[in-house]
């Protein structure tokens, strides 16, 4: 893969922008609190992490706050970070750079307003923008239009794996002649009833009302993880091109590979998630020991978690550096694997491993960085992720430094 | 009751709360909803709202109104005459 990344942003609920993110994640920040926009009994969730104090009228103008979900204001905030920060002229040809944002559930919070109005006060109370705001293409669409991006644009409807996903179709994309991909995910949908009861029925969300002690991966007393919003997103370009440009390069993306474990619940057996590993470190061509640090999937289920362990232990027999940030907040749904993919550029960028929050003591047998950031020599970081109904995906980011 | 004229005070309100542009009675007075930036589902919103208000159905030719000075005219007038050169 000649991939590389030039440009990235964040919205998560560390704030607004990559800085705060990265300020959040080397400090082991818990950002964890009670989902209070609603009443939450009778859910089986009581907290998450939510992108608090984001005043959309601060990012975006004024149409785009009416006419469109928390999920896409995210989206476009994010994206307008990575296309100023890799300072790539847009303009000079707007059918070389596309599009491709991921999302889980769509605008379910502007949708589950207008279906209120639409049951409460009838039809004729149906805004006209739910034609066009809960729609999981909606983010896609508005940043093409507001940036005038013009090549393939898409978007790709996944759990937490669709950021790593997006990279390996963005890959697809530039070879068949594009110059650039604003690649990204989104997720808004944890201050809506509807959508936490859609979330619910996976059975791995905990009801835990103590932020210190809810979503504890590889640890005895986890049940479960606590849901998530947020977004991120990455202008990605042809290595040759950019170099030429004089870009800075943020990160090589070197291999990424999915695989589909198995329906129901999140790859059973964690055989999905070890061949989406392999594939992704053939595809780079790195053996286990060019292996710096694995931003694992940590999905807080104890069975998932001792799956993941194993397939650790199986890839890395001389070990390796383990880390899962987004023990922090939560579990963002499809903005999870792009929060993590963020995680891991500012990490090869910062050389230094973000802990894993709240989680005391590594388990037996594997490497998990807790407590304090751990300061390291970063070449290459390996991404996992898993998603609920079986998408596994893993992608191989490599310093821009050291290729 | 419902009311039976609206003012183009409130359709600027309405333009705000229902396609998000901020504007005021003297631009929008003025101008197209194209030169507002408020787009065709922005006028559906609008014309929805003012049917609450009005307690009528105004049907798609409000829909089309080019402007906010036709839109109003429309409604309180229902007469094309007013509405032409706008």
């Amino acid at each position: 893969m000649n991939l590389v990344i030039t440009g990235l942003g964040t919205v998560s609920p560390a704030g607004t922008g990559t800085h705060d993110y990265w300020a959040a994640l080397v400090e082991g920040r818990s950002l964890i609190a009670p989902l209070s926009d609603f009443d939450t009994d009778g859910f089986p969730v009581r907290l998450g992490g939510r992108v608090r104090g984001f005043d959309p009228l601060d990012h975006l103008d004024g149409r785009y706050v009416v006419q469109t979900d928390a999920f896409t204001w995210f989206a476009m905030v994010a994206a307008e970070e990575a296309l100023e920060d890799s300072g790539f002229d847009v303009t000079a040809d707007p059918y070389a750079t596309g599009v491709l944002i991921c999302s889980g559930a769509g605008g379910a919070e502007f949708g589950q307003r207008e279906l209120t109005a639409l049951y409460g006060s009838g039809p004729s109370h149906v805004g006209p923008y739910q034609s066009i705001a809960w729609f999981y293409a909606a983010s896609t669409g508005q940043v093409s239009i507001r940036n005038q991006l013009k090549g393939m644009c898409g978007v790709l409807v996944t759990d937490e794996p669709g950021m790593l996903d997006a990279l390996g179709q963005a890959e697809q994309a530039l070879r068949r002649g594009g110059s650039a991909m604003l690649v990204g995910a989104s997720e808004s949908a944890i201050g809506a009833p509807y959508s936490l009861a859609c979330q619910a029925v996976s059975g791995t969300l905990t009801d835990g009302d103590d932020p210190e002690s809810v979503y504890l991966p590889f640890t005895e007393r986890t049940v479960g993880y606590v849901p998530a919003e947020g977004a991120a997103a990455a202008l990605v370009e042809d290595q040759e091109l950019a170099r030429a440009r004089g870009a800075r390069v943020r990160a090589v993306v070197a291999g990424q590979a999915s695989t589909f474990g198995s329906v129901g619940g999140h790859d059973p057996g964690g055989e999905g998630l070890l061949h989406a590993a392999l594939g992704a470190m053939r595809r780079a061509g790195v053996t286990p020991d060019e292996v710096d640090v694995v931003f694992a999937d940590a999905l807080g289920m104890p069975k998932a978690d001792a799956d993941e362990a194993a397939a650790l232990r199986q890839l890395f027999p001389g070990g390796v550096a383990v880390t899962a940030p987004k023990t922090g907040f939560g579990r963002a749904h499809a903005g999870a694997g792009a929060l993590d993919v963020a995680a891991a550029v500012l990490s090869l960028e910062h050389q230094v491993i973000p802990p894993t929050p709240r989680v005391p003591d590594p388990p037996a047998g594997l490497d998990l960085v807790v407590r304090v950031a751990r300061p390291a020599r970063l070449r290459t970081a390996l991404v996992l992720s898993r998603g609920m109904g079986g998408g596994n995906s893993a992608v191989v980011l490599t310093s821009p430094h050291h290729v | 009751m419902a009311q039976e004229k609206i003012t183009l005070e409130e359709l600027v309100e309405l333009i705000s709360t229902s396609a998000g542009v901020r504007t005021d009675a003297e631009t929008a007075a003025a101008r197209t909803f194209e030169d507002l930036g408020v787009d065709s589902l922005g006028v559906l919103g609008i014309v929805a709202e003012i049917e609450r208000r009005v307690g009528r159905k105004l049907g798609s030719e409000a829909e089309l109104s080019p402007s906010p000075t036709a839109l109003t005219a429309f409604v309180n007038d229902d007469s094309p005459a007013l509405v032409e050169g706008v």
